[in-house]
This record gives structure tokens, C-alpha cells and sequence, in this order.
């Protein structure tokens, strides 16, 4: 599968959070999710695709170009949602669109009627009076007007009431009609990517956990349970990650079948969820080393 | 065509679109020939990501039931009765094992398990 | 690059209302060209550059399909382009409100243009490098006072040379302008560089 954006042995450093040897790829005709907590990474991998800041070394391909040669033909196809809003505030949404157009060949203004109309969204009010929900569709329009081959959008859904998210999310799926477009976005609010995620990718302390298809992670993750006794040298070496209380572990695995086997009845397995495995690897650090 | 999904049932999705495409194809509703509505489309409708409907088309393709033409769409493939028969026959076969393994688990017996066949079998 | 400048210059109709206001008052209490030009030129550059700030103006035109170095050229193309129209607005008016053409007008226009030069030279590239919003006050300040004071410097220094120094020496003021300016224009163009230079390696946050 063709990968439109692909991060190779990425390094940054900051005075107080770094990457180190990163590296990740986003296929066409997809939606992947990036997933993480707050301060794992997700806006710093986001504003290296965006060009916004430059890895220390590493790179950074955008339809397999370099931002060095080709920043305009890269940025032409790109569509961007921020988390905080970059609209002018004394601006309508009309006056806006005016300062944006411009800026695209491909524009069509037509669409961009049409997108307004079904998110009930006013042209002539200032910006400054839209809620954040209005916000950030208004951003979202910006966005898909010119018709991006690829949609990048940081926490899009952060404080969007339920049906605004709803909106959303039937919009990114027209898009995701053409089979050319690609979306990548991230969330920590994992409900929402549920519908319409193919590909997850989780970012923890700087480093990417896991980047797979979310049927293969809801098949094979699993939350074990069961006494501690059965927890000895070599039992542990199934877990990704293990909490210990009184009356029992609780524990990670990404081998479903494999603890099914090995423990049978003895004790009880559930299908992970992302939060679960986002939690466990954010808890039990020390113990995480997944594939 | 009617595909209604759970979100909450056991079986994964991909799984759900799989088996009611099967079904229709078995009762007569879907023909060979007759054409599936596109990959994207079909998630778009059922809010579901791309990758699970291309995985059930997938499937039922591997299987037989469909073919794709690149840039035309997915179609209904000729069914050979035989076919389908052994298929159902395979179908009911992992059932059944699966049946054993979780009656085992719980420890039934297998005149327990005959039994319950027997009232289900009586009661459908 | 042609809509990042109109951008700049265009998006704050309002403001020049203000503008255009302030110019008048300036002109009828009698100042000189030189400080009204380079003053109100200094002022509309600043609008600019604190807009930007204002609003993280940063991360939106750098996602959108422009680079770096016409952001930055977009910036002192402006200055160029409000000087211009500034300028002719102040003769317009002049002619207008006084119905007649001074003399030494010329040089009070050039004069304006060398101090604009020589402080957005020294000024822009620090905006470009330490702009944000809690240090961007004190840039401007620093930006207005260079400007007003250069207008002041210019105008005793001219004076200077044209009555002491150039007699002495047996040059003409029209060569002295000639020279200044350049001098000033390449000051300028280096620092064009410079701020492409800086504004590349900076973290748009």
C-alpha cells in the first residue's frame, strides 16, 4: 500500500521531551487515528508533517517529496484542522474565505457553499461569536474546500458536543468516498475513532507504540485477569503490562489466543479497548515492551 | 439491500456484513451479476471504517461469493449449488466444534448437548 | 506572495480610517513630510506585524501553500509598497490643504524612505526572530523610536551637511541622497536575507 506521509528515524529534542529515532508511516485511502496521552508527542509528529518545526535530524516525506524542494506542491494538497483556533476573530466566515481562497488554485467555492449550508454555518457573523463547535467546523470547511488529498487534524473533536461530533465524523466519511483521500487525526477521545478508523497509531513519551489496522488490535489485545498466584517468572513474560492489587492482577496482552492456551480457565480474558491499552502502557511503563 | 450492524454483538463487524451478504446470497435475494454497493460507500452507509468493509469483501471473495472489477465495483459471483452445500456444510461443521469447545469449557456432556440440540431443533 | 502583501495591507480597512486621520492631523499642524511619512509608514508596518502575533498568524500562513522566504519577502515588500502609497498620499494632501508645491519636497520623501530603511533593517529581523506576543510591545516600541528619532537625526545631519560640511568639501546635496540611499537600500536587502535566514529555522509553535 502507497504511504502518503512517512517519518524515517525522526530525532528532536526539547529541553524537557525529546523523539528519538521515530519513524511512521500513513497509507492512502485511510483513515488512521493517533492516539496518546496528553504531552506523548501527538502535536510535536503532527507540526513535523506540517513542516511547522524541522526534525534534527531525520525525514520528513509528504506524497514521497521533501518539504526542502517541493513545500508548495506538498502544502497545495494538505488540508489542516488545528486545535487552536488560527481564524481572524473580527472576521466573518465570509471574509475569511476571502483571505483563504486565494491561496489554492483548486478551490471551489461552490463546495464551499454547499459545506456551509449543511453545517449551518452563518457567513455574515464574526467569528469571534461562533462557539467552539461552529469553530472548528468552520475550520473543517477552510479545510476541505480546496479538496486535500490529505486531511491532518490535531484533536479536531476536543470539546464538540455529541452531535456536532456526529456531523463530523459523516463529513470525514464522504470524504473518505474517494478512495484517493487520506485522512490523519488525532484524539485522545477514542470513541470517537471507532467508526471510522482503519489504522491506529500510538504514541507514548516520544515513541510509537504501536501503529496497526484496529480490527488486528481489537482481536489480539486482550485485559487477563485472575489470581496472583498464577504470576510467577515465567507466566509475566505473556503480559505487556501487569497492576498488582490484593485481590488479584489485572494485566495487558497482545496475544489473545496465546493466554487462552496457556491459562485456559483459570482465568478470565476481555477484548482490550484503546483507552485499556492506553492505560496500561501509560501506567506500567517499566513492563511495556510491545512488538 | 439490508445490512444492520450491532455495535454491541460478540461477532466483529467485518464478520456481520460477511455473513448477511451470505445469507442473501443463499436465499435467493442477491443473483449473480447483481452488483454490491461499493467498499466506501457501504462503510460510509454503516458507519464503519473503510479497512472492515474491504476486509468482508475481502473474504467473500476469497470464498467465492463475489468477484471485484477494478474501477467497475464488486458483483455477485455464479453459484454452484454443490458448492454453496459444502460450504453451508463447513460453515456448520466449525459451528458445531465451536459448540463442543465452549460446552466443554462448562463441562456439558455430550448427552446434555443432544438433548438441548433436540428441544432447539423441535422448537425452530 | 501578491495576497500575503494585499493581506497585510488590505485586511485592516479600518484601520486606515485611523490612518488616514492621523496623516491629516499631522499635516495640519504643520510637520515635516519626512517624520509624517516615515511615522505613518512605521505605524501600518507594526499593525501588521502585531496582527499576525495577535491571532498566531504564524501557524496559519505557514500551513497554507506558502514558504518561508515569501512570508518574510511578503513583509518588506509591504514596507515598500505603504511607503509608496503613504508618500503619495502626503503629497496629494499636501498640494490640497497648502495649494502649492514646496520645494525640498523630494528630499523629504527620500529622506523618509533612508530612515525606514535603516530602522526596518535593524527591526525586522528581530521581530521575525523574538516575535511573540509578550515581546512584541517592546520591539515596537523600539521600532517607533527608531524611526522618529532617525527622522529627527536625519533632519539636523542634512541640515549639518548642507550648511558646514558640503560647502567645505564640494559636494552636492543630490549626491549625498544618492549615496545614503543606497547605502540604505542595501542595508535593507541584507537584512531581507538575514530575516529569510532567521524566520527558516524558527519553530512555528
Amino acid at each position: 500500500m502507497e504511504n502518503v506521509i512517512e517519518l524515517k528515524n525522526i530525532y528532536k529534542s526539547y529541553k524537557n521531551f525529546q523523539i528519538e529515532d521515530l519513524s511512521l508511516q500513513v497509507k492512502k485511502g485511510f483513515v488512521t487515528g493517533f492516539i496518546g496521552a496528553n504531552g506523548a508527542g501527538k502535536s510535536t509528529v503532527m507540526k513535523l508533517m506540517m513542516n511547522l518545526i524541522r526534525p534534527d535530524s531525520g525525514e520528513v516525506k509528504m506524497f514521497g517529496m521533501d518539504y526542502s524542494k517541493h513545500e508548495k506542491e506538498i502544502k497545495k494538497r494538505i488540508g489542516f484542522v488545528f486545535d487552536d483556533d488560527i481564524l481572524y476573530k473580527e472576521l466573518t466566515l465570509h471574509d475569511m474565505k476571502k483571505l483563504i481562497a486565494p491561496c489554492y488554485k483548486q478551490w471551489q467555492d461552490s463546495l464551499f457553499r454547499e459545506y456551509c449550508d449543511r453545517l449551518e454555518l452563518p457567513l455574515n457573523q464574526k467569528m469571534n461569536t461562533f462557539s467552539k463547535g461552529m469553530k472548528m467546523k468552520a475550520s473543517l470547511v477552510m479545510a476541505l474546500s480546496h479538496q486535500p488529498d490529505l486531511l491532518i487534524m490535531d484533536e479536531p473533536t476536543a470539546g464538540l458536543d455529541p452531535i456536532v461530533r456526529r456531523q463530523f465524523i459523516e463529513l470525514l466519511q464522504d470524504v473518505m468516498l474517494d478512495e484517493e483521500k487520506t485522512i490523519f487525526l488525532s484524539t485522545h477521545i477514542i470513541s470517537d475513532l471507532a467508526p471510522i478508523a482503519d489504522f491506529i497509531t500510538f504514541i507514548n513519551s516520544g515513541e510509537i507504540v504501536f501503529s496497526k489496522a484496529l480490527h488486528e488490535i481489537e482481536e489480539k489485545y486482550a485485559i487477563v485477569r485472575g489470581s496472583l498466584e498464577l504470576l510467577d517468572r515465567d507466566t509475566e513474560q505473556y503480559f505487556l503490562s501487569i497492576k498488582r492489587t490484593d485481590v488479584g492482577f489485572e494485566a495487558l496482552t497482545s496475544d489473545y489466543q496465546q493466554i487462552k492456551e496457556v491459562f485456559q480457565d483459570e482465568v478470565i480474558v476481555e477484548k482490550a479497548n484503546l483507552e485499556e491499552i492506553m492505560y496500561y502502557s501509560k501506567g506500567g511503563q517499566g513492563n511495556v515492551a510491545f512488538d | 439491500m439490508d445490512i444492520l450492524i450491532s455495535n454491541h454483538s460478540k461477532e466483529a463487524i467485518y464478520n456481520q456484513i460477511k455473513y448477511q451478504i451470505k445469507e442473501k446470497v443463499f436465499s435467493g435475494e442477491l443473483k449473480e451479476g447483481d452488483t454490491l454497493p461499493s467498499m466506501r460507500q457501504l462503510a460510509r452507509d454503516l458507519h464503519v471504517s473503510v479497512i472492515t468493509t474491504k476486509r468482508a469483501y475481502e473474504e467473500l471473495e476469497k470464498e467465492g461469493f463475489i468477484y471485484s472489477i477494478v474501477g467497475k465495483g464488486s458483483f455477485i459471483a455464479e453459484q454452484n449449488p454443490e458448492v454453496i452445500k459444502e460450504k453451508k456444510l463447513t460453515t456448520i461443521e466449525e459451528k458445531l466444534i465451536e459448540v463442543i469447545a465452549n460446552s466443554k469449557e462448562l463441562g456439558l456432556s455430550l448427552p446434555e448437548i443432544k438433548e438441548w440440540m433436540t428441544i432447539l431443533y423441535e422448537e425452530e | 506572495m501578491l495576497h500575503l502583501i494585499k493581506k497585510d495591507l488590505v485586511m485592516h480597512k479600518l484601520a486606515w480610517f485611523t490612518f488616514l486621520a492621523m496623516l491629516i492631523f499631522f499635516m495640519l499642524f504643520d510637520k515635516n513630510q519626512i517624520f509624517v511619512i516615515a511615522l505613518m509608514s512605521a505605524v501600518v508596518m507594526t499593525n501588521a506585524f502585531y496582527y499576525e502575533e495577535d491571532i498566531n498568524g504564524h501557524k496559519l500562513w505557514n500551513a497554507l501553500p506558502y514558504t518561508r522566504n515569501e512570508i518574510v519577502s511578503a513583509r518588506y515588500s509591504s514596507l515598500l509598497i505603504v511607503f509608496f502609497v503613504i508618500a503619495t498620499a502626503v503629497i496629494m494632501v499636501g498640494l490640497v490643504l497648502k495649494n502649492e508645491w514646496e520645494l525640498g519636497l523630494l528630499q523629504e520623501v527620500i529622506g523618509s524612505l533612508i530612515v525606514l530603511f535603516l530602522a526596518g533593517a535593524v527591526c525586522f529581523p528581530l521581530f521575525f526572530w523574538f516575535g511573540q506576543k509578550n515581546t512584541m510591545f517592546m520591539l515596537f516600541v523600539i521600532y517607533i523610536f527608531l524611526v522618529i528619532g532617525g527622522t529627527y537625526a536625519f533632519y539636523y545631519l542634512y541640515r549639518y551637511m548642507n550648511q558646514s560640511l558640503l560647502p567645505s568639501i564640494n559636494l552636492s546635496g543630490s549626491w549625498l541622497f544618492v549615496i545614503a540611499s543606497l547605502m540604505a537600500l542595501c542595508m535593507y536587502l541584507f537584512s531581507w536575507r538575514l530575516s529569510v535566514k532567521i524566520y527558516q529555522t524558527k519553530e512555528i509553535l
